[in-house]
């Protein structure tokens, strides 16, 4: 009996040891993995490179920029390194991979309310879907940032080593689409978008105008405007030559009638932009460059029309602000 | 067709631990160890794929 046992868990752990190649296999074409490589390829030099959340995966077009700053003269190269579901840990590592591999004359950072500022502590359940990055990119300074308790510490350093563990999201992803489909059967199909369910994104928003504008007196009563990571992310790129602008993305009309009209809001955003001005870096309010309902693909992201419309005024503010020298020749 | 549906139920009640009792005839090889190390690997699998998602799991991009 106890032989057979042991047979029984040893055929298990083969079984489970040839998922976890297979989960490893299948996720080294995910699309964090996607962005490291498009980001490695780039050339010695990247003139701009836009880092963020989803708003600046979906908000930046590089080849509208490129353009604008070839119709000034400029042969710039730019690069969208915005990754949706990602906060600003996630944010770090990919800036930091870009500047270990290149330099990089213009970093843009993209951030929308108060996303400049300190969030919730991590637990190792929430690096799912594109923050599964943070298991194998740089992980100490999730480490570092994250905020962990021993638990989630614990967690965080063998879910590392296991595909299975660490790519879970990969086949939850598949799951979670399967279930999407038989929840549409008979019913009218959902609205979707690059990032998911159109009608998801309305969650993201604060509930009302009164928990916006307690969320942002809280933020300047702790003096909490710039969070340490991205005063570190700002700080390298800095070291490391980069001009940094940070720039608030585009936001859809509604949300800045709602949001951005409010008292709090308009005190908190004077407050971090010298918080921004303060660490180096040229603060850009373009949360109304925008205006059109049409550009945008939900509540939250720009549509491929507002994208290029947003990267071309991005490039002529970057142009303006002169920093360009001699046009190079490529 | 009714005596199929009875050695289905009685092999997922042997596999699931309800009996003890391996279904009736022709199911020998569920008493091989290597169908148990299977079993368990599925079982495995199963949990990790639908276990553990929550409301906030919102983004397919991936």
């Amino acid at each position: 009996m106890k032989r057979e046992v042991i047979i029984a868990i040893c055929c298990t752990a083969v079984m489970v040891a040839a998922a976890n190649f297979a989960v490893g296999r299948a996720a080294s074409n995910s699309v964090p993995r996607q962005l490291m490589r498009k980001i490695n390829a780039a050339g010695p030099v990247i003139d701009v490179l836009g880092i963020g959340n989803s708003l600046m995966a979906a908000g930046f077009d590089p080849t509208a920029a490129q353009d604008t700053f070839q119709k000034a003269g400029r042969s710039v190269i730019a690069v969208n390194g915005g990754l949706g579901a990602t906060t600003e840990i996630e944010q770090l590592a990919l800036t930091r991979l870009a500047l270990r591999k290149h330099t990089v004359l213009d970093l843009v950072y993209g951030f929308c309310d108060l996303q400049l500022t300190t969030g919730v502590p991590l637990k190792n359940s929430e690096l799912i879907g594109n923050r599964a990055m943070l298991y194998y990119l740089e992980p100490q300074l999730t480490l570092r940032y994250g905020r962990f308790d021993l638990l989630n510490r614990l967690e965080f350093q063998t879910y590392r080593c296991c595909a299975l563990l660490r790519e879970r999201s990969n086949i939850w992803a598949k799951v979670e689409k399967m279930r999407r489909a038989m929840e549409e059967v008979g019913m009218p199909r959902q609205e979707t978008n690059q990032f998911g369910r159109r009608a998801d994104f309305n969650l993201l928003e604060s509930a009302d105008s009164n928990e916006f504008a307690r969320h942002c007196r809280e933020k300047m009563t702790s003096g909490d405007l710039l969070s340490p990571v991205l005063q570190e992310l700002f700080q390298e790129a800095e070291a490391s030559g980069s001009r940094i602008t940070v720039v608030e993305m585009p936001m859809h009309p509604l949300h800045v009638s709602r949001f951005y009209g409010l008292a709090a809001w308009k005190e908190f955003r004077s407050q971090s932009r010298l918080a921004v001005e303060r660490a180096g870096a040229v603060y850009i309010d373009g949360s109304g460059w925008v205006p059109d309902e049409g550009d945008f693909q939900d509540h939250l992201h720009l549509a491929r029309s507002g994208a290029a419309r947003f990267s071309r005024l991005l490039a002529e503010e970057l142009l303006r602000r002169g920093a360009y020298g001699a046009p190079r020749a490529r | 067709m009714l005596q199929f549906f009875e050695e289905f139920k009685a092999i997922f009640e042997y596999a699931s631990g309800v009996t003890d009792d391996p279904p009736p005839r022709g199911q020998s090889w569920m008493r091989s160890p290597l169908w148990w190390g299977i079993w368990w690997a599925i079982l495995i699998l199963l949990i990790v794929a639908f276990s553990g998602q929550s409301s906030k799991f919102i983004y397919i991009d991936f």
